[in-house]
């Protein structure tokens, strides 16, 4: 009997788990932003049911199959909704592989301040997971955290894994709004560059990802799937940089000050599985479809995947029946269809592409296509339903077109005999907020009960987005656009659109390095001179090294300058500092004068001065300061010893830089330059012949 | 018993069944032991007082684990057998007639025994041992049905056959290895897209040095002719002797049936299922399963427009076969009926009514 219990045992044999090997996740369960419309006033997104199941399942069940063990659920919007949810699901029983702890925060406003707060209670141990609370996927996350926990072990800098799918132009699981480029070395696998493409037209790569890395590819066919492998430093950095407020913030901020900090961001293309983020009415109704199509599985209905109570059939042509269904005579479920359970349908209705919940009444004569109806959702005779979410206990009265890109929110109730515009998205009470003011002054929302527009029996008002202060405003314009820019993918047109952005991208790739020079000498100039100024203080006022750096570091970021540049300028500035001060000095001094200057700011040195290339920047900026003073250039080979006496340099890096090709070259002064360097360069290579002969 | 171990048990269970959702679980024989090591811990481990109480909770258990994954039909066949095996049990304790006399009866006295009912209700203190001891019978049944197929190899496999095969099945695998020790033979595989497990076999067949050709699923037909047996493995075997094997088995055996080559099918005892197949669709019969392999997801907008359909299963009726080879011999797909009637009692052919009489 011993032998072939491995399997099934596993990890119930209470096997003593070592800290660290229990496997982490963090669920975001808020969106922080109204993408879903009046949708999200009574519910938070997680729990919209999408296919009749709530959204977060969909990520818990996804975690529990990855064998994580241990979910921080970040709450805010509405969390008690959460909070009883997941008190209520199934992983509170017994016996359950997973614990879900929610943290409810009312506070958090954004990505950022939930992972602050994660760091506040430091209950990250290791290596976890970020995933937002409505993603569906289907991955072996296990490999991916493989590949990443051994990527670690090479590179300690590698913060974080991000996986995206593979979704060219045109494909219906992408969305416009989500749209993204990236550079990411070939064989690294790491980004160099992320950018959301969003209404922009042009796409700015910086040139010197092009100039430092030999081989870059440049995506735009990815689609982010929302999850990522993070180090316990990520949150952390969330909290050193107050600043970060999303993803896409820590993203851009990584790869900016990557540099400095060194730390770097990988990516990971998933091949065979699914992975996809309900991020707004499109991906929902694609995701939706995606499940139904079965490009999900085993996540689908038909697999008791959820529960084991609930249970569904599947027929041909993707056709998902619940348990007591009644179908009324003649009517024609078409493709892609799921009922709910106790779902009564008339006869002659005709259903395709759709998701009727549970317990919903579909009157005869009904033409439904791309219709999400909820729960409890009563439409009576001939009405007509085109791509529209429809919310639980929602009443459509006979006769009534809800057109495309409709929502209507819980409880509404619209017709009879009316044709619903496009796009309308519709609430049961009037706004409460304090936008609703402006409301009641435009005059469109009538006090009475209901709107004529929408019906005599009606009960439906007009949902305007809140705008939120903090957002941008081309932010906003893609909410309202939401779901015609899905209708809009149906026509060629969109596509047409889509290709003739890609060529003037490309365009722009070429064009628009011309105009990088002048910017950056600018900026380098005004940079250089900040510097000299923050170095006089820090010796006036005695300022810690370590704040200089801090200094010079923010400095950087504020004028855009590379680290080469930084390099330089720091050499240059802590040479010239006694230059200025000793003008007409006779040599021996000003040698002198220079010791005494890296002395002082040794530590500065030692800070930038540290890989190789840095210490060619270096010298390069000695052969710089050379060519523009003649006492310097009389010096430079005792000046140059000195340093690589000090240990700032070191020798094969000064047999690197001497084989370069000087951009100095024709200078008049370039010679004596190099009649000072060469009895240097001699002499190292003879200590370095006879060292090597010693050994 | 202490709580910790129902809890254990509990844990053991939704791994089970976790598994199975995920399809983690590769093999028919893995399945099967799994589910007999799980079993007999649930025997082990619940309380009961009578082998009905007992019958009953390995019904309800089983019908947990079936559901699972519904096309597994392993685990129903492995509840069934252990539902017999309590059966039996039972009876030869309470009566105290020997096991030989039982599973001997005629088919006269199965009709007269029907007569006097059992109920199963009384104290049998030592049935607990005794269930436990006959199911590890079984288990042990399961680790040689293999080797017992593999045996009878030399039987059905001679010297310069031309023999077809397709997909991978590893009792297929072993049969035809065990053959190539002492006959030279070749072997051609048919690749079975889109999974394409034919390669795999074709690269482990030509590595124990057994001449190997892999062909494509289209290419059936036309190779046919020159084939002199067709061997083929199955994923279960069905009630009335039909198969429900690896897609694109049915085009092979009516390409053997157009030929008169004759169809053998490799498949251990504990495949052999009491459903009948009533509808093609997923619930009774197949598995549908994500269409990626048939086209993949970055096809981009084509896949709005498409309906793309990724069928796990064939169905390949009883006609069509001409013998099973099991581990306890060959037998022609009529036979199967009395080989059912050997492994389960009747009563358990359809668990949710069974459970209903009682």
């Amino acid at each position: 009997m011993a032998p072939n219990k491995n399997k099934s045992s596993g990890r119930a044999s209470g096997e003593d788990l070592k800290q660290e090997d229990v496997l982490q996740a963090v669920v975001i369960a808020d969106s922080f932003n109204v993408r879903f419309g009046p949708l999200t006033l009574k519910k938070p997104r997680a729990l919209l049911p999408l296919v009749n199941v709530p959204l977060i399942d969909y990520t818990l069940n996804f975690l529990a199959a990855a064998g994580i063990q241990e979910v921080f659920v970040v709450c805010c919007h509405l969390a008690d909704q959460i909070r009883t949810h997941l008190k209520n699901s199934k992983w509170s029983e017994v016996g359950s592989s997973m614990t879900v702890t929610p943290i409810l925060s009312d506070g958090c406003m954004s990505v950022g301040d939930s992972l602050r707060e994660i760091d506040s209670k430091s209950l990250i141990r290791s290596d976890f997971i970020l995933i937002t609370g409505d993603v569906v996927s289907n991955i072996a996350i296990q490999n991916i955290m493989d590949i990443h926990k051994k990527r670690r072990e090479k590179d300690k800098s590698s913060l974080m894994t991000m996986v995206y799918k593979k979704a060219p132009i045109g494909h219906a699981t992408r969305c416009h709004e989500d749209d993204i480029v990236l550079a990411v070395g070939t064989n690294t696998k790491r980004i160099l560059h992320y950018q959301k493409t969003r209404q922009e037209k042009r796409l700015n790569i910086p040139a010197d990802i092009l100039l430092d890395h030999s081989d870059v590819q440049i995506h735009y066919e990815l689609m982010d799937c929302q999850i990522s492998i993070c180090t316990p430093l990520v949150p952390q950095l969330y909290t050193d940089n107050f600043d970060y407020q999303t993803r896409e913030d820590f993203v851009k901020g990584i790869l900016i000050n990557e540099e400095i900090l060194g730390n770097t961001i990988h990516l990971h293309v998933i091949q065979d599985e699914y992975a996809a983020r309900v991020s707004n009415l499109q991906m929902y109704d694609a995701v939706s479809k995606d499940i139904m199509k079965r490009w999900t599985f085993p996540v689908v209905p038909d697999q008791n995947y959820f529960s084991d109570k609930k249970h569904v059939s599947y027929g041909r042509h993707n056709i998902y029946k619940s348990q007591d269904v009644s179908l009324g005579r003649g009517c024609v479920l078409e493709e892609n269809v799921f009922i709910g359970c106790n779902t009564s349908i008339g006869s002659n209705t005709h259903i395709i592409d759709s998701v009727i919940g549970d317990n919903c009444i579909i009157g005869d004569n009904v033409k439904i296509k791309g219709g999400y109806l909820w729960e409890n959702v009563r439409v009576e005779d001939d009405c007509c339903i085109d791509t529209a979410v429809v919310a639980s206990g929602v009443t459509i009265y006979r006769k009534t077109t809800v057109d495309v890109g409709s929502v209507l929110a819980w409880n509404v109730q619209v017709g009879p005999d009316v044709v619903l515009p496009p796009n309308v998205l519709l609430m049961s009470d009037k706004e409460k907020d304090e936008f609703a003011d402006s409301e009641d002054e435009d005059g469109t929302d009538q006090p009475t009960e209901g709107t004529p527009e929408f019906g005599s029996k009606s009960k439906a008002f007009n949902y305007k987005a809140c705008r939120d202060s903090d957002a941008e405003d081309d932010d906003d314009d893609v909410d309202e656009v939401m779901w015609r820019l899905k209708i809009h993918s149906d026509d060629e047109s969109f596509d047409d659109d889509d290709s003739t952005i890609l060529s003037d991208e490309s365009d722009m790739l070429d064009g628009d390095f011309g105009d990088f020079g002048d910017l950056e000498d600018k900026d380098s100039a005004m940079f250089y001179s900040e510097l000299i100024d923050t170095l006089k203080r820090a010796k006036e006022e005695n300022i810690k090294s370590d704040n200089v750096i801090l200094e010079i570091n923010s400095l950087k970021h504020a004028y855009n300058i590379s680290i080469n540049d930084v390099n330089m300028s720091v050499v240059k500035a802590v040479l010239d500092l006694p230059l200025e001060k000793t003008n007409t000095a006779d040599r021996s001094n000003l040698l002198n004068a220079f010791k005494n200057s890296l002395s002082e700011h040794r530590p500065l040195m030692l800070n930038y001065i540290k890989s190789s290339e840095a210490q060619i920047d270096c010298l390069k900026a000695v052969e710089e300061l050379c060519i523009n003073n003649e006492f310097v250039r009389k010096i430079l080979g005792k000046l140059i010893l000195h340093m690589y006496n000090e240990d700032y340099i070191e020798e094969n890096n000064i047999f690197k830089w001497y084989s370069l090709d000087s951009p100095n070259q024709t200078d008049p002064f370039y010679n004596q330059i190099q009649t000072q360097v060469d009895p240097l360069i001699k002499w190292l290579k003879e200590a370095e012949e006879e060292s090597s002969e010693e050994d | 018993m202490p709580a910790g171990d129902t809890e254990k048990l509990e844990e053991r269970i939704e791994s089970f069944t976790k598994d199975m959702k995920l399809g983690n679980q590769q093999g028919s024989y893995s399945v099967a032991s799994n589910t007999v090591n799980l079993l007999v811990r649930i025997i082990a481990q619940t309380k009961w007082t009578s082998a009905l109480d007992l019958m009953n909770i390995v019904k309800s258990e089983g019908k947990r684990l079936m559901s699972s994954q519904p096309s597994e039909t392993v685990i129903g066949n492995m509840v069934r057998r252990i539902l017999k095996i309590i059966r039996e049990e039972y009876t030869s304790a309470s009566r105290g007639t020997t096991e030989e006399e039982e599973s001997q009866d005629s088919l006269h006295k199965l009709l007269l025994s029907e007569k006097q009912a059992e109920d199963f209700s009384s104290q049998t203190p030592t049935l607990k041992a005794s269930v436990i001891e006959a199911v590890s019978e079984l288990k042990s049944e399961l680790e040689t049905s293999a080797e017992n197929i593999s045996a009878q190899a030399l039987e059905h496999i001679h010297a310069n056959e031309v023999i077809m095969t397709c997909g991978k099945s590893k009792t297929v695998e072993e049969f035809l290895k065990n053959a190539a020790k002492q006959r030279k033979f070749q072997v051609i595989v048919v690749e079975c897209a889109p999974f394409y497990y034919g390669q795999e076999l074709a690269l482990s067949l030509a590595k124990s040095g057994i001449e190997t050709m892999v062909i494509n699923d289209t290419a059936v037909f036309a190779i046919m002719s020159r084939v002199n047996k067709v061997i083929i493995g199955t994923h279960t075997v069905m009630a009335n002797g039909g198969l429900k094997a690896i897609n694109g088995s049915h085009a092979i055996a009516l390409a053997a049936k157009h030929y008169s080559v004759p169809l053998i099918v490799c498949a251990a005892m504990f495949k052999l299922s009491p459903q009948y197949l009533c509808s093609y669709d997923q619930d009774a019969f197949n598995k549908f399963v994500s269409p990626h392999e048939v086209l993949p997801f970055s096809e981009g907008e084509i896949l709005a427009k498409a309906q793309i359909h990724n069928p796990v299963f064939d169905y390949v009726p009883p006609e069509l076969v001409t013998l099973f080879i099991s581990n306890i011999g060959g037998n022609a797909p009529s036979y199967v009926y009395r080989l059912l009637s050997e492994l389960y009692h009747p009563d358990d052919h359809d668990l949710d009514n069974s459970n209903n009489s009682h």
